[in-house]
């Protein structure tokens, strides 16, 4: 599809050509979500040549995980700042609280191990400046409390009629709702925005630092 | 690098994990059943001690697993404090609530459209280390999974499964190394025991179970066999952390029924080996069937224990063979202490005193076909055997007057292709999966769960089932043993009578080995049968 109807207006590979910009970039600066990218595609950009398709969800959502593929993997070459003072912002913000790298780190948001292969680097900046802009529903978390008082808090990672599972800094574990006097799902992101906690250099030193978190180097 | 130590700052979080040290001494936790043979004795017994026999017939299901493959569910499962992790063919991952079945998180392993298992995509199971779990697969990798997320860590190809490779070893871990070896013994593998750094999968030593020229014993491979000579490695071994040693069983050489093709004794197939840990390096062997024409691969649990024999306590290996004798091993020389027949086999007249059988030359696969006991699948198999310590006895499950017509003929290694050199026709199938029936002639044997004297080799009690099986057992420190069977049972016997305590229909066939393990302070018990995995534990009188 995507080459048939987008091509002659953004390159027969996305990086931009005649009469649209390049998607190959990692940021779209019409929206980085999903969802925003959805809305984009099904419905175009008004006011501007981007037309809208009326293909079915299903096909849209397909050319929306190409579009992620354009730019996937090419983090590392796109990042303009600098890797070794991002790795010291790294630990200077204490993100290694929540995140595991390279086999130490907390574990209440995901490994970034790989993230720099995994994602683009529009997400990168997204998920640094806005996280609670596009928080899937298996970040979110269980904040309760049991019958006997004891406080319950982690990734809730699956849920059923009866019972939550969840992981928090010691482990995987399953919690009968029964047993708990209080529960609430916690949609916005655990992890704070730091945009305007550093200056756009460091925010770019930053991203490139994690934009180079990659499993066996480069990939 | 100053990128290392700066991440080197960050506060670890106090998470328990399986240390090296935790496996070493899983019997001080029997709560947790942390290897895939739930210690390095391997001897398949709990020192769990809720259910008894007075209490069993309390003892009610808790929660069913439902599986979506269709193919044969043999994994035994791990569990490390209260979550439970297994394998479902071909090679997807399960973490799920000990107590209640509910699931954590899965992990699915994509392998080829073609690959080369020669019986079936199946899994036995996972290793852990620290927090990282390995598989094997059937298309020659080792994977490393994180144990909180099932996040892949990494993936190494360990050997190219189009050359009729495939894995489905539970990987051992000794010290900081994941041992492993693979499968393929039908078609036409080279196989080898290999040990890998558990934190990055690089290749630490090599065993070649078939020996390359050059290598002892490859003058044992008339005819350059050696090249397609097999010795696969499918079922994991054992380790004695005192003499730094493991000890693996070995497949059958290749090709399975044209022994003339590969003349000598083709070590170290249907043998088993004791390395040094560290090094890979032989310490000593044992072949139990030399010039193996029946397919008897020696892929059986190594047994770790102490009993009397030749007149004093030895540190041994009891071995219960596919061939259909007992053995009984030093474990620090291989010296043969004794053995004997533990079902009907007429291929040997008996073992002379190094333990070495004493051939029937006739008892071979022939062109116009021989009847031969034990048959194709060997008076027993791969499924575990077990030892307790409360009864002094060895336990297993016995193929009893079970037989095969052997055929051999001429052919060609041809890569990827089927390489046996003959065929069988035995008058039970392999498995028996699609449908839990049982249509046989009595004389095409049957199946027992049967308990040994480990100083004599002596049967001491039979429980008889009518039709044969693939179930593994477990004892108990209450005197009890666990198993399922082909028929679909799970059931517990007395385990210094066999008189049988407690029985449930699960309906689907089971290929694996009872566990048990507890969770604040309840015991459970699971088994797999069908697709399905259950799990029981005692519940209070209505
Ligand atoms: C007629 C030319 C044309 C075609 C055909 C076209 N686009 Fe566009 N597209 C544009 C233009 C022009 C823009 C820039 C609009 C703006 O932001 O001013 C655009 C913007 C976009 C954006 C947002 C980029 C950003 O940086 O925010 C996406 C995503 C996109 N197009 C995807 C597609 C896809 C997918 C297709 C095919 C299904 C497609 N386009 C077909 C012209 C086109
Ligand atoms: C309080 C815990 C917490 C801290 C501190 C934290 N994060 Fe996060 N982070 C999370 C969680 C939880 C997520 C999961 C998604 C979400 O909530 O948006 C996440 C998501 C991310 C993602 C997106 C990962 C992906 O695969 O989509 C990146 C990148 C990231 N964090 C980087 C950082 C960096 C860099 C820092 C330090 C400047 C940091 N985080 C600090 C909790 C945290």
């Amino acid at each position: 599809m995507f080459r048939a109807q987008c091509g002659a207006c953004h390159g027969p590979g996305g990086a931009g050509g005649a009469a649209g910009p390049d998607l190959t970039t990692g940021t779209m600066k019409r929206g980085n979500s999903d969802e925003s990218l959805f809305q984009i595609v099904s419905k175009g950009i008004p006011g501007t040549p981007m037309p809208g398709y009326g293909a079915s969800a299903k096909e849209i959502w397909q050319v929306v995980a190409y579009l992620r593929t354009l730019s996937i993997g090419k983090a590392a070459e796109q990042a303009k700042g600098n890797v070794e003072r991002g790795a010291a912002l790294y630990t200077q913000h204490k993100c290694g609280g929540c995140h595991e790298l390279r086999g130490a780190g907390g574990w209440l948001g995901p490994s970034l191990d790989n993230v720099g292969a995994e994602r683009s680097i529009g997400h990168l900046y997204a998920a640094l400046r806005e996280p609670n802009s596009d928080v899937a529903p298996q970040s979110w978390r269980l904040r309760g409390k049991t019958k006997a008082g004891a406080a319950v808090m982690g990734v809730r990672i699956n849920e059923d009629t009866f019972s939550y599972q969840y992981r928090d800094a010691r482990g995987l574990h399953s919690v009968a709702k029964s047993a708990l006097s209080e529960a609430a799902l916690v949609t916005e992101s655990a992890m704070p925005s730091y945009a305007g906690k550093m200056t756009e250099a460091e925010m770019d030193d930053l991203v490139a630092f994690l934009a180079n978190c990659r499993v066996g180097g480069g990939r | 690098m100053r990128l290392a130590m700066a991440l080197a700052l960050f506060v670890q979080v106090a998470v328990a994990q399986v240390t090296y040290e935790r496996l070493l001494h899983a019997n001080k936790e029997p709560h947790n059943w942390l290897t895939y043979h739930g210690s390095y004795a391997s001897q398949h017994h709990t020192a769990l001690n809720e259910i008894t026999r007075e209490n069993v017939g309390r003892l009610k299901l808790n929660w069913v697993w439902q599986g979506r493959s269709l193919e044969k569910f043999e994994p035994t499962s791990l569990v490390v404090d209260g979550v439970m992790y297994f394998t479902e063919p071909p090679n997807n991952v399960y973490a799920v609530d000990a107590r209640t079945g509910r699931v954590f998180w899965s992990y699915r392993h994509v392998l080829p459209d073609v690959t080369y298992a020669c019986c079936g995509k199946v899994n036995r199971g996972l290793a852990i280390l620290d927090h990282t779990l390995y598989m094997t697969t059937i298309d020659a990798k080792l994977v490393a999974l994180d144990a909180r997320t099932g996040k892949r860590k990494w993936e190494k190809v360990i050997v190219d499964y189009k050359q009729g490779y495939s894995m489905t070893v539970a990987p051992l871990i000794v010290k900081d190394k994941v041992i492993i070896g693979p499968a393929g013994g039908e078609l036409g593998i080279r196989g080898f025991l290999a040990a890998y750094d558990a934190k990055t999968g690089e290749q630490v030593w090599r065993f070649n179970t078939v020996p390359q020229p050059g290598e002892p014993g490859n003058e044992t491979w008339g005819l350059e066999s050696w090249k397609y000579g097999g010795g696969s490695v499918w079922l994991t071994g054992s380790y004695d952390p005192d003499l730094n040693l493991v000890f693996w069983g070995i497949g059958n050489p290749g090709p399975d029924w044209n022994a003339a093709a590969r003349p000598g004794d083709n070590l170290y197939t249907s043998s088993v080996i004791a390395l040094d840990a560290d090094t890979g390096k032989r310490k000593w062997h044992f072949q139990f069937t030399p010039n193996d024409a029946w397919d008897w691969d020696a892929v059986q649990t190594p047994v770790l224990t102490e009993v009397d024999a030749r007149g004093e306590k030895r540190k041994v290996i009891l071995w219960a063979n596919r061939n259909g004798f007992f053995y009984v091993l030093d474990r620090a020389t291989g010296q043969f202490l004794h053995g004997k027949a533990f079902a009907k086999q007429t291929w040997a007249k008996g073992l002379d005193d190094n333990g070495k059988p004493i051939r029937n030359p006739d008892q071979v696969p022939s062109a116009q076909g021989t009847v031969i006991w034990p048959g194709v699948q060997g008076a027993t198999n791969w499924y575990a055997p077990s030892y307790s310590p409360v009864t002094g006895l060895f336990y297993l499950t016995a193929w009893e007057d079970y037989w095969s017509t052997y055929y051999t003929y001429p052919q060609q290694y041809e890569q990827g292709k089927w390489y046996a050199g003959g065929s069988v026709k035995a008058p039970v199938p392999a498995t028996n999966r699609d449908e839990v029936n049982n249509k046989r002639a009595k004389s095409a044997g049957y199946g027992a769960v049967r308990a040994l004297d480990p100083k004599t080799g002596n049967k001491v009690w039979d429980f008889v089932m009518s039709d044969v099986s693939d179930s593994g057992l477990l004892t108990t420190a209450t005197n009890m043993l666990f198993s399922g069977n082909r028929e679909g049972h799970f059931f517990a016997l007395d385990a210094a009578t066999g008189k049988l305590l407690w029985r449930r229909y699960l309906g689907g066939q089971v290929l694996s080995s009872p566990i048990s393990y507890a969770v604040d302070g309840k015991q459970y018990v699971t088994i797999t049968s069908g697709a399905a995995m259950f799990t029981f534990s005692l519940h209070d009188p209505e």
